[in-house]
């Protein structure tokens, strides 16, 4: 007899892959300001003056920067929230 | 047109002109725009997700404050007797999402940042060459990229 029925199972898996790490990516553009998108850093994220400042420089030189990883839930929250302040954001499953 | 800090801390606008209005005036000219931000912004994310159905709308409502708000200050400092816009400090967010909305879509419509490069615009040579549309919408896009350089450095940075 199995130790878990098939649904039993996918709960599980479902539960596995909200648990997973999600990173927050914000992706370059050519029309937000560099001191604006620190500022959007330190307000949304509460990051200091110089954690601002190096993720937004990655965003700037490498086109794109995981300024946050943790929960799904979380993870979408905060999506939203730099959408609010037009940076174009995505996110995507860590590791 | 004039652009100066206040004693408030806050920005002053000072129109010279029919045009300058009318400058101003086109950052609240297209109502689609709220709605069409929203929706490229929701397709980063993935179907799975649902922004669209989610968060689209409340993007969306907000973007569209954004630029009622401002149209509602340029018709109000337009008619008044002493045509004068005054962005004070807690007005600044609202100001910019709107300045940054129209130059999103300047962009998005003319790749205005590639006119921006110098090599471009040595190319071009003269810029009465250029088609009239393309040439207002650099300049607009000048304009307000130098509204919202002062929005940051007299309002937005001083409140970190």
């Amino acid at each position: 007899m199995p130790k878990t029925t098939p649904d039993t199972q996918k709960k599980q898996q479902a539960l596995k892959q909200s648990d997973m790490p999600w990173n927050v990516v914000v992706l370059n553009d050519p029309v937000n300001l560099q001191a604006y998108v620190a500022i959007v850093f330190k307000r949304v994220f509460g990051y200091s003056q110089a954690r601002a400042e190096t993720l937004m420089m990655e965003v700037h030189t490498q086109g794109r920067s995981v300024v946050w990883t943790g929960v799904r839930e979380k993870a979408e929250f905060y999506v939203q929230q730099l959408h609010s302040w037009q940076l174009q954001t995505t996110m995507e499953k860590a590791g | 047109m004039k652009i100066l800090p206040t004693l408030e801390g806050g920005l002053c606008i000072l129109p010279e002109s029919e045009v300058d209005w009318d400058e101003l005036q086109l950052i609240c000219s297209d109502d689609e725009r709220p709605t069409y931000l929203a929706e490229s912004l929701a397709d980063l994310m993935d179907d799975d997700s649902e922004w669209g159905e989610y968060v689209v709308p409340d993007l969306e409502e907000a973007f569209r404050n954004q630029t009622q708000f401002v149209h509602a200050a340029i018709k109000q400092a337009r008619q008044s007797d002493d045509p004068a816009i005054f962005i004070r400090p807690v007005e600044a967010e609202q100001w910019y999402g709107a300045l940054n909305q129209v130059r999103l879509s300047l962009q998005a419509s003319y790749d205005v940042e590639e006119l921006e490069d110098l090599e471009e615009l040595n190319e071009a040579s003269d810029l009465n060459d250029w088609d009239l549309e393309l040439k207002g919408a650099y300049f607009r896009n000048r304009f307000y990229l130098l509204l919202q350089s002062m929005l940051l450095e007299f309002i937005m940075n001083k409140a970190e």
